[in-house]
């Protein structure tokens, strides 16, 4: 007797909050970006440094997000796709712009351009010594290459697990891990220098 | 549980979103496997780090209405 073989069944994903039809309705898709902004806004601020930039990349990021939204297919949580579409946006600007200022040479030959663009100044409470290590870790930071800078951002500061990370890069774990540890490595570097001169005062 | 999986879940460890049982696996693997244990010594600290010293700005109030202007406009 022939038997016949039973194929797996596949797997359907639960529909995701967000893709609900209610959303497609403009008015209501502000619930998504109410729930989603700061993540988005803070992700992108941290790419590029400069607030009323972030402002309109966020804009132009959850525009994005609703002209795409039939197309997420809920293999990865909402956030870390809305992640995904910050992060390929903040990256086009951030090429973009470099074209615009950096000659040629200098763009093939550096990865990063430290942007410096802060509109926020530190609490009174803090004092002078405080600023200034704050200010040195800020630069350290704002120094990374923007790919090692995301990674790092997108770990320490927001918890993202590695192999979302790795979907909202896309790129492959092995490097995930290996941009972690380099940028660990020029941490700290430069917090023992900001040690270092700071012991030296 | 694998080092791969203790390592995703440092980050909810850390910010004390993990509970009960998942919680007790992390504490367990990370006590027993050097690589994880740096793992989460370098996460608690570069976690502190980019908290303490990064700006963390909110993003402007009228977000939301600007993002509807902006979708409407281009639909």
């Amino acid at each position: 007797m022939l038997l016949k073989k039973r194929r797996p069944k596949q797997q359907r994903l639960p529909e995701p909050v967000e893709q609900r039809p209610i959303f497609r309705d403009p008015r209501n898709f502000s619930l998504v970006v109410e729930k989603y902004q700061t993540i988005v806004f803070r992700y992108v601020f941290n790419m590029v440094h400069d607030y009323h930039q972030a402002e309109d990349l966020t804009q132009e990021i959850f525009a994005k997000v609703y002209r795409f939204l039939p197309s997420y297919n809920a293999k990865y949580p909402f956030s870390a796709w809305l992640l995904r579409i910050a992060h390929n946006h903040a990256v086009d600007y951030t090429r973009l712009r470099r074209l615009q200022t950096v000659p040629y040479e200098a763009v093939a030959n550096e990865d990063s351009v430290a942007e410096d663009h802060s509109v926020f100044v530190a609490p009174e409470s803090v004092g002078p010594d405080e600023v200034s290590q704050r200010k040195f870790i800020q630069d350290a930071i704002y120094a990374l290459p923007v790919d090692n800078r995301a990674v790092i951002v997108l770990r320490y500061l927001e918890g993202v697990k590695l192999e979302e990370i790795a979907y909202i890069l896309g790129i492959p774990l092995g490097t995930v891990k290996s941009r972690i540890n380099r940028a660990r490595l020029v941490l700290q570097r430069a917090l023992a220098q900001a040690f270092l001169e700071r012991s030296r005062r | 549980m694998s080092c791969i999986a203790v390592q995703n879940l440092i980050s909810q460890y850390l910010d004390g979103r993990l509970e009960g049982a998942e919680a007790e696996l992390v504490r367990c693997h990370v006590r027993e496997c050097a690589d994880c244990a740096q793992d989460f010594q370098d996460s608690q600290f570069l976690s502190r780090l980019l908290k303490e010293n990064l700006d963390l700005p909110e993003p402007p109030k009228d977000l939301p209405e600007s993002v509807i202007r902006t979708v409407e406009r281009d639909k």
